[in-house]
């Protein structure tokens, strides 16, 4: 490689790095090696898989073949494999293995969507920019930069549980940002766009994160997890959480906005 | 949702339910290519289907007429007789009815589905197929300009349990024909009888483009299995489809070659694509501009 598209390469990589919106699509913990979740954010449906290795990936819900949602597919040979023909597709996005036929290498044009996806801070991350078919062997994970939460130490975060709010994510997240008194909840801190830390003033002011995630225009998950420098138990914690959804669900309308 | 106005699909023939769906004292209510209509039988037998206006009104009256246990009828001014399908009369087969099954799928799709070899070790393992004998052979697949169908001939599979009167593993040989858009059957072999094909096929009735009632058929050689086991098994197969069916994005089928990515084995589908290309069938797909 010459140092001029080296140069080029790392210039590349740090304004996709500085491009990158990151939102949170699930908790790490939920998502065990060889399994596969549905992702959402607000314009992407994915495929959010762990391979053998513990990587997480991020790929369109789309397969190229017949549009199958590959969020319903499997892993296979440390590949994400789709459950209408069993394709597979590499970490990179490419087709590696077509069965119908096992002797022929599948064309390079044969591609899955990949998105950047991370874990930190106890969650799985991802973002609705695509990445480039990338020729190195470098996980594409590598091109970008990891979000970033101020203040939050990583390792004193204890992953709760995963709630789904029938009710739009900006509602929720105004909702417990202008909170007067209607949850029970104080020192409610925005630290990321999509991440508030705040304590539970019902539950001997337990500290937790609360991290939002748009799912399509009328739903939010709601993914919970402890500052274990308060002490908390966890069953209180995730019943705590689902009296969380539960007022938000009973407080704010269920209107969206949405066009029909 | 308001009729379509593709005229390829308002001129053709389509199942719109099975013979004994209507009867005197029970209409049947469905809709057809956006289109609500209404079967009904007069005391004489004699059947009427009929728009229903957006108002509840009775429209007007459509062309109607019943073969292979069903009920078709045409929106518009037919463009061709109603298929021939010789088997359904044919002596020492068993009319198989297998029932209507809703999917929330474009017909244009669900044919597509049922054309295809290598889903079978993955939507049907263990009786249609089975890793690791996933390989789809080559075969021939033709617009047979004579009869403007799709035919694809010289199809084999090995199967695990090819049909409810199958006892072990075969190689099952398939022919696949496509007489209508939303019409399709394939002649497998018959585990029963050397030199026969089993019969099976659905007609694909479109509600909305991305809404359909499925009915299942077969037409078949089997002197030991029940009615009921034969409609369970072929229903047990559908269902397992069904689950792929719904679950394909965009809803509707697109026709530009390039939208989806095809191998070999899948070139019954991309000659059933050129066929509807053709054709400048529109309704269930999104089209090649």
């Amino acid at each position: 490689m010459t140092a001029q598209t080296s140069a080029q390469e790392s210039r590349q990589v740090s304004e996709q790095a500085s491009e990158t919106t990151w939102h949170v699509v699930g908790l790490d913990h939920d998502l065990k090696p060889g399994c596969v979740l549905p992702g959402f954010t607000a314009r992407t449906e994915m495929a959010i898989w762990r391979d053998n290795t513990s990587q997480v990936h991020a790929f369109d819900v789309r397969c190229p073949h017949r549009g199958m949602r590959l969020s319903q597919g499997f892993v296979r040979n440390n590949n994400l494999a789709c459950p209408y023909h069993g394709w597979q597709y590499g970490s990179d996005g490419h087709c590696a293995f077509i069965p119908a036929h096992p002797d022929l290498p599948p064309s390079r044009s044969i591609r899955a969507g990949v998105y950047p996806c991370v874990e930190r801070y106890g969650l799985i991350w991802s973002s609705d920019e695509p990445l480039n078919a990338s020729n190195t062997t470098q996980s594409p994970n590598l091109q970008v930069e990891p979000p970033e939460l101020e203040s939050i130490d990583e390792n004193a975060l204890l992953a709760i549980r995963s709630y789904v709010v029938d009710r739009p994510c900006n509602t929720i997240r105004d909702a417990l940002l202008l909170s007067n008194n209607d949850f029970p909840i104080a020192a409610v801190t925005s630290i990321h766009p999509g991440v508030i830390a705040l304590s539970a003033s019902d539950l001997d002011n337990a500290e937790f994160v609360v991290a939002l995630q748009t799912m399509g225009h009328s739903k939010t998950g709601l993914h919970l997890l402890a500052n274990t420098t308060s002490t908390v138990d966890k069953k209180l914690a995730a019943r705590w959480g689902a009296r969380l959804r539960n007022q938000l669900e009973g407080t704010l309308t269920s209107h969206t906005g949405e066009q029909h | 949702m308001a009729k379509t106005t593709d005229t390829v699909a308002l001129n053709d023939w389509h199942a719109i339910g099975c013979q004994t769906d209507a009867s005197v004292d029970k209409p049947l209510e469905t809709k057809l290519l956006g289109q609500r209509i209404r079967a009904q039988r007069d005391h004489d037998g004699a059947l009427t289907v009929i728009e229903i206006n957006d108002d509840s009104t009775a429209g007007r009256t459509l062309r109607v007429q019943e073969n292979y246990g069903h009920i078709w009828a045409c929106l518009g001014t037919p463009a061709r007789e109603l298929f021939d399908m010789p088997e359904y009369n044919e002596a020492g087969r068993r009319q198989v009815l297998c029932g209507t099954v809703r999917v929330k799928a474009s017909p244009l799709r669900i044919v597509e589905n049922f054309l295809d070899l290598g889903h079978f070790p993955y939507v049907h393992p263990g009786v249609l197929g089975q890793e690791p004998q996933t390989q789809v052979y080559p075969y021939q697949a033709t617009i047979r300009e004579d009869v403007d169908e799709v035919w694809a001939t010289d199809c084999r599979f090995y199967q695990q349990q090819a049909a409810m009167s199958a006892s072990d593993g075969q190689e099952t040989q398939y022919m696949y024909r496509v007489p209508a858009p939303y019409v399709t059957m394939l002649y497998k072999t018959c585990p029963q009888q050397v030199d026969a094909w089993d019969v099976i096929g659905l007609f694909a009735q479109p509600l909305e483009e991305d809404l359909c009632d499925v009915h299942t058929f077969m037409w078949l050689i089997d002197e030991t299995s029940t009615m009921a086991q034969l409609i369970q098994f072929q229903q047990m197969i559908f269902l397992q489809d069904r689950n792929i069916l719904e679950n394909q994005m965009p809803k509707c089928m697109p026709l530009n070659p390039r939208a989806e990515a095809g191998v070999q084995a899948d070139i019954m589908s991309a000659t059933y694509r050129r066929w509807l290309r053709k054709k400048n069938l529109q309704y269930g797909a999104i089209a090649h501009r």
